[in-house]
This record gives C-alpha cells, structure tokens and sequence, in this order.
C-alpha cells in the first residue's frame, strides 16, 4: 500500500529547491579593514577570528557559526556583511566560486599546529615534523594541499599498529586541512596526522566534533589530538599542548565581490544557465553524486536508523522497568522512578547528550554512537514509562482480579490479560514519542557521531548549497519516519483483537431477547451442565 | 468440602471479620446475606486467598490453605468466583475468555477447550455470541459469559460475589436463571446476594452475616420466615428504610418530602403510594407540632433534640411503616386530644392499618404501619 503522497512532496520540494536564494537586498560596500566596525561580521565559534573581531569591533554584529562552509553560505545568502576565515580556505572558496573576493588588507597572521593532550605525544610529533621539514617533505606537501585540494589524494591510512589507537579530532569544514571527500577524511592536516600514527605505529581514529567543542573534548579526554588548522594562542595554550607550527597562515575577511568598492565586474557570477530541471539536476548531481556524498547520505541514514532502533528498543526496556518501579507499593522505588521521570524530562536532550559524552562517559573510550543510543534510551524510557503505566492503569482492575481468581499467577494474570489491552492502548502514543525520537537524533552531531543531519553539514560544507542538502534530509527523514510509522502500524493491526468487520445484527441487543436465549439454553440441557 | 474456624480479617484498624465458622458441605447451596459493609464479601474473597485472612484457618477438602506454601493457583482453579462487575477479558470474545483458562491452566488443546467452551456458552444461553465482545453484550450476558468462564474451569464450588447487584433490573432474572440451573444441577454454591426472594427459593442453608460475624444461620425457612434473633428480624422485614432528624418545627419540609418521593420510587411504590406516605407524615408532623399546647410542646421537642422519623419498607411483606420517636419528656408523639384537628386525625386513622404509641427506654416511640396499598 504505498501511497504516492510522499513522492509529490519530494518532487515539489525538489524544485522549490532549486529556485536559487535570492542574494541580500541592501548593497554594502567594503574596502578596508576598519570598515567593518559597524557590519556583521560572520566567524567560526571559539576561532581566533572570533576573538579578533569581537575585540576589534566592539560595535559590529557578531554572527558565530559552527562549520566555515555555513560561513560562506551565510555570506551568500547576505546574513552577513564579511566572514573571517583562514585565508587558505578563503582562496581555495574564492577559486569554486567567483562571486566571493577578498579584502586587500590581511587580517592578522596566524601560526597553525596541531593540539595534544599529553606532552611526550607532542614532542614526538615534534621531533616527527623536524624531520618532515628537513627532508623538504613537509613543504612539498603544503604545497600539494594548498593548490590542488579537490584533486589531491590522501594516502590510506595504516590499518594496523603495534601501539594501539590515537584519537584525532577534527572539525573537518575546513579545506585544505580537515574535510571530507568522497566520505574519507582529507587534507593537509589528515595527511600529517596518518604519517604521524604509521611513525608511531598506532591506528588513527579520525572523528569530527565542531570547532567550538575541540578543544573542550581534548580537555575531558574524548580525544588525543586535535587537528583542524587550529591557530596557536597564549590562551589556547593554557589547556592544549601545541605542536611547533607546521602551517604558516593568515587570516583574511571575504566579501561579496559585487559588495567590495570600485565594483568588480558582474560578469563573473554568472547565473546558472538552463531552465529549473537543469538546475536541479545540478544541484543533485553537485550534493549526491560528485565525490561519491551519496556515500555520505547512505552512511547517515544507516547511524540514524541504527540509533533510532536501538535506543527504542532499550528505551522500551528500560521504560519498562522504570514503570515497574513506578508502581511498585514501596516507598523507595516509587521515589526512584518519580525522580527519574522528573529529571530526564527536564533536561533538554542536547544538553543531556553533551553531558553524558563530555561528562559522564567522558573516562571511557566508548564511541559516540554507543553514547547517543544510552541517552536517548534513557530519555525515551523517561516518556514512555509513563505511557506504559496510564495504558496499564486503564485496564479495568477486575480483570486482574478475574485472572488471579481463575487461577493464574499475578505475572501470568498481567501477561495474558493486561498486557495486551495495554500495549493495544499505547501503540498510538507510542508511535507519536517513536516518530520524536527518531527526529530527537538530529543533535548527535554534537557528539561527533555522523548521522544524516551531519552527513548534510558535510556536502554543505563542499558544495556551498544551503538548500538542496537541507531540503533532501528533511524528505530523507519524513520518509524514515514515515516508514517506521508504517511498520508500528503493522504491529498495531497484528495486535488488535479480531474483530469482524461488519456489525453483527443484534450484537448489542438488550435484555429483552434475553428470556429466549435462557429457553435456548434450557433446551441443551440435555447435553450436561457444569459437571 | 470447606471448613472455616475463627476466620478473621483486619485492614488496618478496621476489624472487618471477627470470628466466622462456617461449614460448608458437597452440593450445598449457600447464601449469604446481611447489610452492607459488613464483610460478606470479604468473607467470600478469604476462601479462595483473593484476600489473605488475618488469623484463623480454612481447610478446603482437608487441606489446610493457609498453610505456607499452599499452591494458591492450584486452589483457585478448584474455586470459581463470580464478581458484582463481571470482570470478562476485554480483549477477548465470549469464546476466548472461556477458553483462555482451559489452554492456559489446564493444559487443554485448544479444540478441546473450544468444544467445551461453546458448550458452556450454550448452557447460559449465549451459544450466538461467541464472537461477541464484551462491549457488546448487555450487563446480563457479559455475567452469564463470566459464570462460562468459571465453569470452564470445572471448578469443585462456584462463589458469587453479589452477582447481580450492578445490574439494570431487567437483566437480574435472566442471571438468576442461570444460577438456579446450577443449583438445580448439585453444583456446590457460596451466594453472596440482595436477592432475597432469589435467596429463600435457591438456597439449602441462609447465612445471616453482620457486624463481622455469622449472626444467625439456618435453612431459608428458619431465617426468612421465623428469624430468631433482633437484628435478622429486622433486615429480614424492614429491609430498607429512610431516616430523617427534625430539629425543631423549622423542619425543611420540601426536602423531608423529595426525600420521601425518592425512597418510594427506589423501591417500586405507586404514585398512590408515595403520596399516602406524604401525607401521612405531614399530618403526623403537624399533629405532634401545631395541635394543642403547640408552644409548649415546641419547646420541649426542641430541648430535647428533635424528632427522629424512620420510613422503613419491608420487601418481604410488602409494608411500609413510619416510626417518629420523640423524648420521653414528650408523651405522645401525636397529640390526640379534643382539640385537636379531626381532620388530621381522621386521615391519619384512614390511610394506616395501625398506630402504637408506647414510652421505651426514656423515648417516646409511634409506630403507624400503613394499609397494603
């Protein structure tokens, strides 16, 4: 029974999508640095550029993101005035889209090195990067990233180590030296970070966090060494060990080239030619195919699925043992279970996600799709217990009692008499919390793990198509949830009592036909009565 | 079969039963009756552990089941119970919850249980329901379905809790029925009822219950026609009745009568009926406050804390009376003398076959037993 409803909508939605967003309406130009101390000013959040410019230009609007794609694509769409970013990924941006320019001016320069928890690892890496930059090694690879970063092909990384595992986080936006291509880590700083672990003989385990949330992870032990083209500062030294430098930068502020003074020629952002099937075809071609992101999109899909399934089963469990406590006759788990209740659905669940992985788990070395299943068990038991005991509360209290009195015991009476009245009456709610929770797991991506919604911010941050990626999870994820509905539904028929379809005449008849129906009964006498 | 000796039941402080011996044999029909709230239905859900006693002992067949480890499934299988609210499976059709127990507990296939099953529906008449939900049978068939299931058991005795008591009174006959059957068949029988015309027919032996004991016990004859002691007596004929305190002549008199107007009604009086009882207090109220030395006698009603006034309904015989009891202090509850309005008088003479006034216990008691309407 499939209906077609779902496919129209993705088809309008398609095309909705491939109306390009209309550019800002206001016309600013910019010319110099001091310029921009009344403009809004888009950086990446905890970036050295964020700190700049709040210091800088005190009376500018600051608008602080969590990936450099999302910076260009706020630019473009005229959220903001300028973005500031590493003038590396700022050409590399400049050179896919002719529509952006620089500032003349530089902003500050910045020294790039990589972050280490623990000082002997840094000292090796040191010493590793010495002799990287004494064999003039190290130069030919700056060289190999910073030209030709859609090209240049990453080594695979070694898949075996005598000394075990090194955590390298990455926020991987930020081309050349962290990114994502054709669902593989790459760039500059990956290509370090492998050579590095062969050195050691350890196996990389290369994961993406948000900029903002590096150096915090590194500090709670989530990760080993941080790599993302991250600038050294006094500051940041207070709580990473920095590597020497391996990268010299600078920072640089990038406009609109039809906003920058004196006017650019127009010419050069030409508008997309063909009528909308042909951009829309593009728009698929760029954010699914080209680099293989559909790999991105399959590989999201499945973490989603996966912890949408899972933590529904152990939340399920688990809401079943809270119930039980619930209302059970002692004081004490009743209590238990009340506060339980109380607390989890207090906690917003991004935060109750950042604190069980930075927190909690934060000892532990556990992946971030284990963390995000046990959170949202442990969120979805906090509902659905209480679903479970309204459902069960609803059954009629006689029926328990007519159970026990025929002779089965309290668990057999609940088995096969309340509980599948209860669960008759829950499905639908329960179908309602499942649909949330499936939506709930759109914010694992702040735990490093990558989900669809992360897959999205990753062909974001290549394509600098705001829409299409958006516009294609959000179908991606109605029909995910559609599909589950689907299949609770299933479940919901499966378990309905059987009833027929037509009301049977006189089903509901009154007293009246009841003298007759005695005589009837009368009349079997013969047959034997109870015993 | 089933032998109860100084069986006891406390919740909390309330002391529910106090002290029941009871024997009941193999094929006894057994019923039970007393005001409410007295425990009978305590006493009932004690016998098969649905409530745990608090002291005594219970054999069962000369089995002791309040001996730790008794195997309570095991005797609730042997004892089926019918409730006041039916308690049918909701999910289940009228076939399903008298198969369920079969398959479940006893093991029977699934065939077999059906057979029997359809059997049982045939026996209380519902052979046609089978695929019927309880929602969509009346009060009356979802019991008779109830009492299917019990006998799906092939239990040794069958206890009834107040089995018609939630139903509309249209659908009582039609359980009752069955029940008879039953009892007709040498079922053994543990009835907790209202019914008492259904009681004195049906039943080998009448359990008077009140005030957490077996009050008197007898056969239906003794209790129902010869009840030796007070309080059975007065169950027995003034079964219900309405009490009304006046505390001076002040009295609410529209909500003594509405009052008076919805206790007839409860028990099935005539129009006719109902407004002889009216007026028949009225005149009384009237005869006891305003005739007289009306001044006088005011102030000693009201001294002495008011009138009480009892219309009491006996079922059995089918006599309504009305008992107005004053302080001693009074006299006469109705003031007679010459002065009096005779026509008043003459009503009240007219509509009752008797009037005693006599001085009990430092109170002044009238007593009018009104015609058989």
């Amino acid at each position: 029974m499939m209906k077609p409803r779902p496919f129209w909508l993705l088809a309008a939605l398609l095309a909705a999508a491939s109306l390009s967003c209309s550019p800002a309406k206001e016309r600013t130009t910019l010319s110099s640095l001091d310029e921009l101390k009344d403009k809004r000013i888009g950086v990446l959040v905890g970036s050295t550029h964020d700190q700049f410019a709040t210091t800088r230009f005190p009376g500018a609007e600051i608008f602080r993101l969590d990936t450099s794609p999302d910076l260009a694509v706020a630019l473009k769409a005229g959220k903001c005035d300028v973005i500031l970013m590493d003038a590396n990924t700022g050409r590399l941006y400049r050179r896919d889209d002719p529509g952006l320019a620089v500032l003349a001016e530089k902003v500050f320069a910045e020294d790039l090195g990589f972050g280490f928890a623990d000082a002997a690892v840094r000292d090796k890496f040191n010493v590793f990067l010495k002799e990287l930059g004494a064999s003039g090694e190290l130069d030919r690879l700056r060289k190999k990233w910073e030209n030709d970063s859609g090209e240049a092909a990453i080594p695979d990384p070694p898949r075996s180590g005598k000394n075990g595992r090194l955590r390298f986080a990455t926020s991987a936006d930020g081309v050349p030296f962290a990114f994502i291509k054709e669902g593989r880590y790459t760039g500059l700083d990956i290509e370090l970070a492998y050579r590095f672990a062969a050195g050691q003989d350890m196996i990389p385990d290369v994961q993406t966090l948000p900029f903002g949330s590096l150096i915090a992870a590194l500090a709670s032990g989530k990760t080993d060494v941080i790599c993302s083209g991250i600038t050294i500062t006094a500051e940041r030294a207070k709580q990473v060990r920095f590597s020497d430098l391996y990268y010299q930068s600078a920072a640089d502020a990038l406009i609109l080239k039809k906003n920058a003074a004196g006017g650019f020629e127009q010419t050069a952002a030409v508008p997309r030619a063909g009528g909308w099937l042909a951009r829309a075809k593009e728009s698929f071609f760029n954010n699914v195919i080209r680099e293989k992101r559909y790999l991105l999109i399959w590989g999201g899909l499945k973490v989603t699925f996966l912890i949408s399934i899972l933590s529904a089963f152990l939340g399920t469990i688990l809401a079943g043992l809270v119930c039980l406590m619930r209302m059970s006759r002692r004081r004490l788990p009743r209590t238990v279970a009340k506060v339980y209740i109380d607390l989890l659905r207090g906690i917003p669940q991004v935060v109750l996600l950042m604190m069980m992985f930075y927190v909690v788990f934060a000892p532990l070395n556990v992946s971030g799709v284990l963390v995000a299943t046990i959170t949202f068990a442990l969120n979805f038991a906090a509902y659905v217990s209480e679903m479970f005991r309204t459902a069960i509360e609803s059954v009629k209290k006689g029926q328990t009692e007519a159970g026990i009195a025929l002779g089965f015991s309290k668990i057999g009476a609940f088995l096969r008499i309340v509980m599948p009245q209860a669960v008759q009456r829950v499905l639908p709610v329960y179908k309602g919390e499942f649909i949330a929770l499936v939506k709930m797991t759109a914010i694992v991506g702040y735990i490093a793990v990558q989900d669809l919604t992360k897959a999205s911010d990753i062909i974001r941050s290549r394509t600098f198509d705001a829409f299409f990626p958006l516009v294609m999870v959000a179908v991606l994820y109605f029909v995910l949830a559609w599909l589950l509905t689907l299949l609770l539904e299933a479940i919901q028929v499966g378990t309905a009592p059987k009833r027929p379809t037509r009301e049977t005449p006189g089903a509901r008849s009154a007293g009246g036909t009841s003298s007759r129906e005695l005589r009837g009964g009368q009349a079997q006498k013969s047959r034997g009565a109870g015993k | 079969m089933i032998k109860v000796e100084h069986l006891s039941k406390r919740f909390g402080t309330t002391e529910v039963l106090k002290d029941i011996n009871v024997d009941v044999n193999d094929g006894e029909v057994i019923s039970i009756i007393g005001p409410s709230g007295t425990g009978k239905s305590t006493f009932l859900r004690c016998l098969n552990l649905l409530e745990r006693p608090s002291g005594g002992r219970i054999w069962i067949n000369g089995q002791d089941i309040l001996a730790p480890g008794t195997d309570a499934g095991a005797l609730r299988r042997t004892m089926g119970m019918v409730f006041q609210s039916f308690n049918l499976f909701d999910h289940l059709t009228a076939l399903g919850n008298v198969t369920l127990g079969p398959v479940r507990l006893l093991k029977k296939s699934r065939e077999e249980a059906v057979r029997r099953g359809r059997e049982l529906l045939a026996l209380v008449g519902l052979a046609a329901k089978e695929e019927a939900f309880p929602d969509e049978l009346s009060g009356g068939q979802q019991q008779r379905v109830a009492i299917a299931r019990c006998l799906s058991m092939d239990p040794q005795v069958i206890l009834f809790d107040e089995p018609t008591s939630a139903l509309d009174p249209t659908m009582v006959s039609e359980v009752l029925g069955v029940i008879r059957r039953l009892a007709a068949d040498g079922m053994t029988l543990v009835i907790v009822t209202h019914e008492m015309r259904f009681a004195r027919d049906v039943s080998s032996r009448v359990l008077f219950m009140d005030e957490g004991v077996i009050y008197e016990e007898g056969s239906a004859a003794d209790i129902f026609d010869h009840p030796r002691r007070d309080k059975t007596r007065a169950f027995i004929y003034r079964i219900s009745n309405l009490g009304y305190h006046l505390a001076d002549e002040t009295y609410d008199y529209y909500d003594l009568m509405s009052r008076i107007e919805a206790f007839g009604r409860r028990h099935f009086f005539t129009g006719a009926a109902i407004a002889n009882v009216m007026l028949v207090v009225e005149e009384t109220l009237h005869l006891c406050l305003e005739e007289g030395d009306a001044a006088a006698r005011r102030r000693t009603v009201r001294d002495t804390g008011g009138l009480s006034l009892v219309v009491a309904y006996s079922e059995q015989a089918n006599e309504t009376s009305i008992i107005v009891t004053a302080d001693a202090s009074l006299k006469t509850v109705l003031n007679t003398d010459a002065e009096s309005d005779r026509l008043s008088l003459k009503i009240v003479s007219g509509l009752t076959a008797s009037v005693r006034e006599e001085i009990r216990e430092g109170k002044a008691i009238l007593t009018m037993v009104l015609k058989a309407g």
